[in-house]
């Protein structure tokens, strides 16, 4: 395992254990409410959320969000039966590029959560578990436009980065060969299905995938000793 | 993904949407490593595993005994028991749906076919598959052409043509219609004038041989091309209120439409209601060889609208052999002078005599003739054209020389007997071979008591020489089933074919076989046999139960291959190839071979098989 599983900037995994302790601290007194605390407590072993949105464009500054697809790793499990799905109502339309890319169109997100509504149920689905996904960056960096102005804080979860995990694995057969990090080969290149890509939970459903399978190779949160399957 | 769920393989197929809903909400997905022990012996199962990917082996101790691949789902019975009896390992990598046990109990609560295509043994399962596929069977009839049903030959006139002419002709040609060509001023269309006509022509009060026929002929027949479908074509008889229509090529750019003759509506009515009729009428009336292979080659096409249309293969299999028989009779009474065909018994052997051969293979067969009738100087003549005719048919000349245009396999009774008192008495492979074959004789023409006679000899030379039998039934172990043919599906680069034959149908009918000539069973069919060794108590009834679907099973395996075979212009052989079955195929051909092995496991002990090595 490497370091490469994480990004340092927003995650205490790497620090020594008096510094978490002091960040965790510190994110606490910044909490607007005590009832977000949750967000900071040691999370549940063996657990993760994979995660992605869809969104009006790819500019973290102005574009929405539209979609939120989120669903709880436990173990070798993808807990598909506890997902999550939301659409949210952006102020401003989607543009024509994002709806060929998600195929959400301005009336089809019209039914769907105000933004600081969507924000608050995706923070009580994730917890504090760490967050899994496919460019987790950008989803992340969406996501905290709405989470900063709610809770005070920036999402504090460790954040696994699929496509880092996979960085590492092809490093490490061939250091000398260029890496294409793109999805769809990295999917293919792990022989794990695929399904249609740019559906927020499918998209999170398949890095979930990649994680387990990245994981299982050795790269990422050790296998501890997985319980039966069945 | 649970949006990608397999709502369209069985048992699954049978959801509504609403319980579909309940799957997709309920399901999760689990990433397994290979080599993992999925679930082991005595653990509590908590859900059932669908495979989106890769392979799981079941072992029973050190034994693989099923494989499942994509889109099979495990361990249903274990589900329903509670606990799991054996245990489950990853061949590869594999990628699966997990479904709570809770979710499978109220699904099966809410729709029974559901419980019945998870949990069922092999004869359950098999009814549930025959009531999805009753729909089947209207579909087909509604998607059947004109062209598929037999159509008369039309027999054209001129309109000038006097009456008793045409009466002659009816009668000549057994035809209950003519067409007529119209008079130049009447137009381009040609007429028709039929049986029922007469009336009106007896009526007229002009002398018969001076009417012409063009002046009592309907000029305005109601004509349906070819390719329309039957539906249609009924539709339009009963539109028109008449009882016939004239078939017409469909109509191509700039082509005239041709006339192909006349369809009837009797023909119409006994296709849909029984098609094998017309394939009947068709043999019993040529006059022929050439007109028999007509009616021959029809047979494929006949079985293959059977079996779309849902008809259970046992079914096809005896109007199969029915049909079979009276070829082969017509062929024998063609070729073979009447003296002969009344001294004489024409055989058939195997399966063809068994009543089990759906596509037709080899030709089993052999002549008995009276002791006392001299038999004519060109007799192996005689016997070669038949053997030729048949072969023209589309019967290749059994590769084993089992053939009546073989002396051995032609004889008087007496010959007979002698021969088969050699074969029991110096039991080597050949003659263990020729036994075999010769114990599911049946009489296709002639004097069937000969057959008899010869088969009350074989009886009287019986006896209960163990050893023999042992040696007789011997066989049913030396084509064991290939070690792992599920290896196959894992390792795709071998060849995925499996010889239906070899691995299940030979071992059950061979097995049946050996036990019938222990218990003196005459009965020749294996599914006769079966039910008489279970009144003897010698078959125990769930194992005949079993093996009874196991045979319908593989036999309707073979054919839908065989069927394949044949359509892409291949010979119709014993491979079935094992990716191309669905899942509900590849389970039950699993459940059958299981049987089959536990079957010959059974004989091993019957026979005490294990001794002679």
């Amino acid at each position: 395992m490497t370091a490469g599983w994480t990004t340092a900037s927003r995650t205490t995994a790497g620090l020594p254990h008096p510094w978490r302790q002091l960040r965790r601290l510190w994110l606490l007194r910044r909490l607007r409410d005590p009832a977000w605390r949750f967000l900071l407590d040691p999370p549940p072993s063996r657990e993760w959320v994979a995660l992605d949105c869809e969104t009006t464009g790819l500019d973290v500054r102005r574009d929405e969000i539209v979609s939120i697809g989120a669903v709880r790793i436990r173990g070798n499990r993808l807990l598909t039966s506890e997902r999550l799905e939301l659409l949210v109502r952006p102020s401003k339309a989607s543009s024509p590029a994002s709806v060929r890319i998600h195929h959400l169109r301005a009336r089809d997100v019209v039914g769907g959560l105000e933004p600081a509504q969507a924000a608050r149920r995706v923070l009580e689905f994730i917890g504090s578990r760490p967050l899994v996904g496919y460019y987790l960056e950008f989803d992340v960096a969406m996501l905290n436009r709405l989470v900063l102005p709610l809770t005070g804080i920036r999402l504090p979860q460790p954040q696994i980065e699929v496509s880092g995990l996979y960085y590492d694995l092809k490093y490490q057969q061939n250091p000398d060969r260029p890496i294409d990090l793109r999805f769809a080969t990295l999917m293919k290149d792990l022989d794990l299905p695929t399904r249609e890509a740019h559906r927020a939970l499918n998209d999170a459903v398949m890095a979930g995938l990649a994680f387990l399978k990245l994981r299982a190779l050795g790269h990422g949160p050790p296998l501890d000793d997985d319980s039966p399957s069945g | 993904m649970p949006s990608a769920f397999p709502f369209d393989v069985s048992p699954f197929d049978c959801l509504t949407p609403a319980e579909q809903r309940l799957v997709r909400d309920g399901v999760d997905i689990v990433y397994l490593p290979a080599g993992k022990v999925v679930l082991d012996r005595n653990d509590e199962p908590s859900h059932l595993h669908v495979i989106i990917k890769g392979f799981v082996q079941q072992f029973e101790g050190d034994e693989v005994t099923t494989v499942f691949g994509p889109q099979d789902c495990f361990d249903a019975r274990s589900l329903m028991a509670g606990a799991v009896s054996s245990r489950f390992v990853t061949a590869e990598e594999v990628i699966a749906y997990l479904l709570p046990r809770a979710l499978i109990g109220t699904l099966i609560s809410a729709n029974a076919t559901f419980g019945a295509l998870l949990f069922s043994d092999l004869s359950n399962k098999l009814n549930a598959l025959a009531q999805r596929r009753s729909h089947h069977q209207l579909y087909s009839l509604t998607l059947a052409r004109v062209e598929d049903v037999f159509i008369r030959p039309a027999h054209v006139v001129d309109g000038w043509t006097d009456i008793v002419t045409v009466a002659r002709l009816f009668a000549e040609h057994r035809t209950a219609n003519v067409l007529v060509r119209p008079a130049p001023d009447q137009g381009p269309d040609l007429g028709i004038f039929t049986t029922s006509d007469l009336q009106r022509a007896i009526l007229d009060g002009r002398a018969l041989d001076a009417l012409p026929v063009g002046a009592l002929a309907s000029f305005d027949p109601v004509s349906v091309s070819s390719r329309a479908h039957l539906f249609d074509a009924l539709l339009l008889m009963v539109r028109h209120n008449v009882h016939r229509l004239l078939v017409i090529t469909s109509a191509e750019e700039h082509q005239p439409a041709t006339v192909l003759g006349v369809l009837e509506q009797l023909d119409l009515l006994s296709f849909l209601s029984n098609h094998s009729y017309l394939i009947t009428l068709q043999i019993s009336n040529a006059a022929s060889i050439a007109e028999l292979g007509a009616a021959a080659r029809q047979l494929p096409r006949l079985i293959a609208v059977l079996h779309s249309g849902g008809t259970r293969v046992e079914h096809i299999a005896s109007l199969v052999g029915e049909l079979n028989a009276k070829l082969l009779e017509r062929t024998w009474q063609l070729v073979a002078p009447a003296d002969l065909v009344a001294a004489s018994c024409l055989i058939v052997m195997g399966s063809e005599g068994r009543g089990e051969q759906l596509l037709r293979t080899d030709q089993d067969n052999g002549l008995i003739l009276r002791d006392d009738y001299v038999p004519p100087a060109d007799l192996a003549a005689i016997c070669d054209r038949f053997s030729l005719a048949l072969a023209a048919f589309g019967y290749p000349e059994c590769p084993g020389g089992i053939m009546l245009s073989r002396e051995d396999w032609r004889g008087s009774v007496s010959t007979f007997r002698l021969r088969a008192r050699g074969w029991l008495h110096h039991p080597d492979g050949q003659t263990l071979l020729a036994l075999a074959i010769f114990m599911d004789a049946r009489a296709v023409c002639g004097d069937a008591a000969l057959l008899e006679q010869v088969r009350d000899g074989v009886r009287a030379a019986l006896t209960d020489d163990a050893g023999l039998m042992a040696r007789f039934a011997a066989p049913v172990l030396s084509f064991t089933e290939p070690a792992q043919w599920w290896s196959r599906l894992l390792g795709r680069e071998s060849s995925d074919a499996l010889d239906l034959k070899k691995a299940g149908t030979f071992p059950v009918v061979h097995g049946i076989r050996a036990l019938a000539l222990q218990a003196r069973v005459m009965e020749t069919g294996t599914l006769a046999r079966i039910d008489r060794l279970v009144e003897q108590g010698v078959l125990p009834e769930r194992l005949a139960a079993d093996l009874k679907e196991s045979l319908h099973v593989l036999m309707g395996l073979r054919l839908s291959a065989g069927l394949a075979d044949l359509e892409l212009g291949r010979t119709a052989g014993n491979q079935v190839n094992l990716t191309q079955l669905t899942t509900l195929e590849r389970d039950l051909l699993k459940d059958t071979l299981a049987i089959v092995r536990h079957f010959r496991d059974w004989l091993t002990q019957h026979f005490r098989l294990d001794a002679l090595a």
